[in-house]
């Protein structure tokens, strides 16, 4: 019974991962943007969902005005900071690393004046607050259940995106070789800011899903870039099932670590990143590496 | 078709080509000819917009450009055959044809059986990744990709490097068969002689960056050609 309730809580960890990595999955693992200020995307989506709130008292019709409102402001951000950050810092990561850090403390700031250093409440409507319970032990919020749906519902909507659509095969031969990729007629500024854009815009979305459990405060962003930069890498760079994968990991990770050392949740942290430098040791390009001549190469 | 006269690039501070006139007329083969490090592939990049002239002028379909752009060349109907093929090694064989639609009209976009026809394997690879094709598959993939978009120029940088011969045979007919079409001029970076010699309408042989011979082919004598090639190869050495 316990196990099983462990188990729902790390399905739920792991969706809340999954959901915050899965926009870097597109900037960075399809990309190789690193980008400091994802988490700032996801902050900003919350504070979207919040200041909508305060526009529209009711709480489904507010949420469903958010989600697209929170894509449409982070979508624009992001596009924004590919086109006057990024670009001109192209194939220099440690550069592109500290100036998307600096951007990150400012949205910090910004937000800090913007809406004061208070926690903002946003604020789930009904049907989202109770719980689904089985029994005495085993029960699970329905918030948890409809973000496990809603990050479901992003992996269906990546992989279409990546796989089916004109975009997505512009986007993944504009990050194998921009030049080639120009010489066949594709332009590889637009393709980059319009990926960015959308990876952008999903820790958005994100973040309005967070912003509904969480307390929504300029710090918001810090809490999820590490553990989103880990589910990324540790599931192997450059494809979504791993990001996955290494949600699943890292969410069941964090609850184990939990359920024995429940007091101390700096110890816990300390051992998911000790695990995590082992098994990088171990598995270098993830667990569900690019497979190939190409990716050997 | 193209005319571009009086060309010259420079790398940072060392110059890399002086004043190359070249052209390419629909239905013709230009082989463009010469050692290792002369300049050939950067003319090639050059007219295919990748790399910025310092100089010169360039005509195509009569109308004069300034600045090019890789984008802009491959839409107005530049079709580009890179040295090193640079397949993308990630997608199918399919998309790999299918990232040339991006020149094509919504409507238009189908990869045309005439490919698969020139390119046999292709069919049977289309949903193999391009990074596991062998040397020859890649070539003929990218020559078969350049072709999806429809050029009216076609530029090929050594498509026969490292390849074997019965495949480099294979590209000799489809080049052969493009020419005679009509339609497509040809510019052929070449190392092979006989390759070149067989295909070639009109020749440029570079050396050091500048034309040190050049003419159509009813103008050269075979023996001229191959004894300036050769010539230099053994000056080099």
């Amino acid at each position: 019974m316990k196990g099983i309730d462990l188990g729902l809580d790390a399905l739920s960890f792991a969706s809340i991962y999954f959901l915050a990595a899965i926009g870097l999955a597109v900037t960075f693992g399809v990309m190789r943007v690193i980008n400091m200020a994802h988490g700032e995307f996801i902050m900003m989506g919350a504070y979207t969902g919040y200041v909508v709130q305060t526009l529209i008292p009711d709480r489904t019709l507010s949420l469903i005005v958010a989600l697209p409102a929170a894509f449409a402001v982070t979508f624009a951000a992001g596009v924004a900071l590919e086109r006057l950050v990024i670009r001109h810092l192209a194939k220099r990561p440690l550069e592109t690393l500290l100036a998307t850090f600096g951007v990150s403390i400012a949205l910090q700031q910004i937000a800090k004046n913007v809406f004061g250093t208070q926690a903002r409440p946003l604020t789930a409507p009904e049907w989202l607050e109770g719980a689904i319970t089985f029994n005495d032990v085993i029960s699970i919020s329905t918030i948890r259940v409809a973000i496990f749906v809603l990050a479901l519902l992003f992996l269906g909507l990546f992989l279409f995106i990546m796989k089916r659509t004109r975009l997505g095969l512009e986007v993944r031969a504009v990050t194998q070789n921009p030049g080639m990729a120009a010489s066949m007629g594709i332009n590889p500024d637009r393709i980059a800011m319009l990926s960015f854009g959308l990876g952008s815009g999903i820790a958005g979305i994100a973040g309005v899903a967070i912003g509904l459990f969480a307390k929504v405060t300029s710090e918001l962003g810090q809490d999820y870039i590490v553990q989103s930069f880990m589910t990324v890498v540790v599931g192997g760079v450059g494809n979504i099932w791993g990001t996955l994968a290494g949600a699943g990991l890292i969410g069941a990770l964090s609850k184990i670590i939990e359920s024995l050392n429940p007091s101390n949740t700096l110890a816990a942290q300390t051992f998911m990143i000790l695990f995590i430098i082992i098994f990088i040791q171990f598995r270098p390009r993830g667990i569900i590496p690019q497979k190939g001549r190409a990716a050997e190469a | 078709m193209l005319n571009a006269t009086n060309l010259t690039l420079h790398y940072g501070g060392s110059q890399i080509l002086h004043g190359i006139d070249i052209a390419a007329h629909p239905g013709q083969v230009t082989c463009v000819m010469g050692n290792n490090g002369v300049g050939k592939t950067s003319l090639l990049n050059l007219l295919a917009g990748r790399h910025p002239r310092s100089g010169g002028e360039i005509e195509f379909d009569g109308r004069k450009l300034d600045r090019l752009t890789a984008q802009a060349m491959a839409r107005m109907g530049v079709g580009y055959v890179p040295q090193g093929r640079a397949i993308f090694p990630m997608l199918t064989v399919r998309e790999n044809l299918e990232t040339g639609f991006a020149c094509l009209p919504r409507s238009e976009r189908r990869i045309s059986d005439e490919i698969f026809d020139s390119f046999p394997v292709l069919a049977e690879m289309a949903d193999r990744r391009g990074g596991d094709l062998s040397g020859g598959q890649q070539q003929q993939l990218a020559i078969a990709r350049a072709l999806i978009t429809r050029p009216r120029l076609l530029l090929l940088d050594e498509p026969t490097e490292g390849i074997q011969p019965n495949i480099i045979a294979q590209i000799g007919r489809v080049i052969a068969a493009l020419r005679d079409r009509g339609d497509m001029a040809i510019i052929l970076v070449e190392q092979f002689f006989d390759f070149a010699w067989e295909l070639g309408d009109g020749f440029l042989v570079l050396e050091r960056g500048r034309a040190i011979m050049q003419g159509p082919k009813s103008d050269l004598r075979r023996e001229d050609l191959h004894a300036r090639l050769a010539g230099h190869a053994t000056a080099a050495e």
